[in-house]
């Protein structure tokens, strides 16, 4: 059974700088809501943009950059019919397609209200070009967008075991009296990942790359996590946006066999 | 859609957001935080498209103690808890350097659902400098607008003549035995106030002028003139200016004044310091219903304006604070008994154990109020030889004092209440509302319990009383003592008592207050 997990770190969108960033058919509302926040890893803090004929958001990277995984983070396109269509296309020009191109793909609306919504796409293969477009088709007449995502991705040899869970925040009391007092706050997921017999074919580059993921991405970093890429619903449903916030620690269990465990929570 | 603000806050698990606006300055952008992201919609009134990065975190909450003679003498305040806000990232590095001092915060509370223009405005208020901790989180202290008010009174100084870079005086109300200004050696000109003063009578070390052959002349605007040389000192009974409304409207009473001194009298750069929009009209004029006193307020040598106000507000049993609101308020503490206007029913305690009492002052066997502000308090001996014994007696009193209440061998004669107060019947009055205060023994309690936060206002009347609204009975919760709410003390806190509220702090994003009430 082919492995599917992918976990992305290292976004590409997130080291340029907001001069290399630009908008074709699209205008910012505000500078506030304006094109840098597409390259900021906070999800509310959006491209809020009126669209015309063929919006699209360019980003030159400023060298060639290897990418396999791209996302949309906090959009707010729908899926409903006619479903929205997002473009991925990596050029060695602005705005080409010569490198990489997704063709139009029919965004995946999950079924989770009062959360920000993303749209994950995996190439194929790995791509290097220096510029992206995120193309955008049967957009709204005023789109947002929290983030834009263009990374490699790990996938490790074995699939991990994992567990999610809700967290809730919600700080809450309870007088004698039975009175609630609740600070209330959002609901967000949290994978409890651990995977187990990393380089037990002796080639280490699984263990090298969960060390990478450890060191490059750490805490402060944002990471892409994708338990299953096999199908549109299973990237969608269970894929998160988030940073690692527990675990981290890679055991050595025997001979050639190593064991990555760290906890991913979802950024909203 | 509108929504219920009022309705919002009474619920318990609403998802309440806290927005901070920052304003401008020459040099640095306005700065928006909130306690989560929020982004304003395209469609906002105010503010559109605009990002509250999600910055605050901690739990904000906002106190204000009610001040004036009742409350330890101290002035009433109103603050917000600093705001803290992460800067983990480092995304607010570059604000460091920005001048905060001073810049106007603007706090807004609302559901997370909504659009920016159904927020309510919570503060109005000004920072103060911040502090950037070494766990990456900034404080910023917030202050209401009363800072604002703390300026030199009188503001004007004589710019010619003899008294030239003194401070012109102030001349408000009914006024007896002030010291006015030799403005002209020369001429034996003296003036009581820049602008048109009503002077009744003008004393030579204690003997009265007119008639007499030392007599003076009325020059108008404020000023005299004396026919020869004074004795001794000159000082001078007078009725005080009218305020610049048309017609001019004699100023007599303590809403006047403080309508005056605060939207009038050219305190900063040779403007009011607030607009009639600054103030709450209706406020003052309650404040002039229960006691429509004639009062009288000389400013001669360089005080406070806070210190000018708390003086007015202590002869009405009163107090002022600058509101979330940014306006300026006054309130007086009604006599206990007096039909409340407002009362807030507890609708839960949440330990009744902490319902925490303390002695709020020693019960008075008497009180003693002061009234009639003598302006020149004069030496007896040094008057001149054909002033009577009782006025010799009046001149070397600050106060005219009345007492009420029987004094025992060993009961508490407490000092007397100083008040502005001219007339001898306000005085009375005043002091019987003074006597229903402080002739029984009054304490302060403390307890904390869910209500929905900005329901609050100091001067509130609170009355503790069951979930059916029975009389002598107290709340479900308390069933485990008896069916009673106790204090510390052991005493039980009847339903039918009535608190004033004199504290309050509000958790606003989880709706617990915790209360501080006055009363028996």
């Amino acid at each position: 059974m082919p492995q599917t997990f992918k976990i992305a770190w290292g976004n590409h969108c997130f080291d340029v700088a907001s001069t290399d960033v630009t908008l074709s058919d699209l205008t910012a509302v505000s500078s506030s809501l304006g094109a840098s926040n597409v390259i900021d890893s906070r999800v509310k803090k959006l491209l809020r943009a009126t669209t015309s004929t063929i919006p699209q958001i360019r980003i030159d990277f400023g060298s060639a950059k290897t990418s396999q995984v791209f996302a949309v983070i906090g959009h707010n396109v729908s899926g409903q019919s006619p479903a929205a269509t997002v473009r991925f296309m990596l050029g060695t020009t602005a705005g080409a397609s010569d490198v990489y191109d997704s063709t139009a793909l029919s965004v995946f609306e999950v079924p989770y209200s009062g959360f920000p919504k993303h749209y994950y796409h995996v190439a194929s293969a790995s791509y290097s070009a220096r510029y992206l477009t995120v193309e955008f088709g049967n957009a709204p007449a005023t789109l947002e967008v929290g983030a834009l995502w263009a990374s490699e991705a790990w996938s490790a040899a074995m699939q991990p075991s994992y567990r999610v869970q809700t967290v809730d925040m919600t700080e809450s009391d309870r007088s004698r009296g039975g009175q609630v007092y609740a600070q209330v706050r959002r609901k967000y997921r949290r994978y409890d990942i651990r995977v187990n017999q990393l380089d037990f074919t002796s080639t280490f580059t699984d263990t090298l790359n969960a060390q990478r993921l450890l060191l490059e991405a750490g805490t402060g970093e944002p990471v892409l996590l994708l338990p299953k890429t096999d199908t549109e619903a299973n990237i969608h449903r269970l894929g998160v946006y988030g940073y690692i916030s527990g675990g981290g620690e890679i055991q050595h269990r025997e001979s050639d066999n190593y064991e990555l465990a760290l906890s991913v929570s979802e950024a909203l | 859609m509108a929504v219920d603000f009022d309705a919002w806050l009474q619920k318990p698990s609403a998802h309440r957001v806290l927005l901070a606006e920052i304003a401008a300055t020459a040099s640095d952008d306005a700065l928006y935080f909130a306690s989560e992201s929020f982004n304003t919609s395209a469609a906002a009134a105010t503010l559109a498209n605009t990002h509250f990065d999600g910055r605050l975190v901690g739990d904000p909450t906002f106190t204000r103690e009610l001040g004036g003679v009742f409350f330890g003498g101290r002035r009433t305040t109103s603050g917000f808890s600093p705001l803290e806000v992460t800067n983990q990232d480092g995304g607010l590095n570059p604000n460091l350097r920005e001048d905060w001092d001073g810049r106007q915060i603007t706090l807004k509370l609302g559901d997370a659902s909504w659009d920016y223009d159904d927020f309510e405005t919570i503060m109005t208020g000004v920072c103060g400098s911040i502090e950037a901790r070494a766990d990456g989180v900034i404080l910023i202290p917030v202050r209401d607008l009363s800072r604002d008010l703390d300026l030199p009174l009188p503001a004007e100084r004589y710019t010619t003549g003899d008294s030239n870079g003194e401070l012109v005086p102030i001349a408000l109300g009914d006024l007896a035995n002030v010291e006015p200004r030799l403005i002209s050696a020369a001429n034996l000109d003296y003036e009581v106030e820049n602008s048109a003063v009503t002077i009744s009578e003008v004393y030579d070390n204690g003997v009265a002028l007119s008639g007499s052959p030392n007599g003076w002349t009325d020059l108008g605007n404020g000023r005299f003139r004396l026919t020869s040389n004074p004795a001794g000192r000159v000082t001078v009974d007078c009725t005080g200016i009218k305020d610049t409304q048309s017609p001019p409207v004699q100023i007599s009473t303590i809403g006047q004044i403080l309508k005056y001194l605060l939207t009038e009298y050219p305190l900063v750069d040779g403007a009011p310091i607030l607009s009639a929009s600054d103030i709450v009209q209706s406020e003052l004029d309650d404040l002039d219903t229960y006691a429509p006193y004639t009062v009288g307020l000389y400013l001669r040598n360089e005080t406070r304006l806070p210190a000018v106000l708390d003086a007015l507000l202590a002869s009405a049993g009163g107090y002022w604070y600058m509101g979330r609101d940014g306006k300026f308020h006054v309130g007086v503490v009604d006599p206990l008994g007096v039909t409340p206007s407002v009362i807030h029913r507890l609708s839960d305690i949440e330990m009744s154990g902490d319902f925490e009492s303390r002695i709020a002052g020693r019960k008075h066997d008497v009180t003693r109020l002061g009234y009639r502000v003598n302006w020149t308090v004069q030496d007896g001996d040094a008057l001149a030889g054909s002033v009577g014994e009782s006025r010799k007696e009046q001149l070397a009193k600050e106060h005219i004092v009345l007492e009420s209440g029987t004094r025992t061998a060993d009961g508490y004669v407490p000092e007397a209440i100083n008040t502005l107060i001219t007339d001898a019947a306000d005085a009375a009055t005043e002091l019987s509302h003074w006597r229903t205060r402080l002739s029984s023994q009054q304490w302060f309690y403390t307890t904390e319990a869910f209500a929905e936060p900005q329901d609050w206002e100091l001067g509130d009347t609170i009355q503790i009383s069951s979930e059916a609204g029975v009389a002598g009975a107290i709340g479900p919760i308390n069933d485990h003592l008896g069916g009673k709410l106790i204090d510390s003390f052991g005493e039980p806190i009847l339903s039918s008592n009535r608190l004033l509220l004199a504290g309050v702090r509000e958790h606003l994003l989880t709706g617990r207050v915790t209360l501080t009430m006055w009363g028996n």
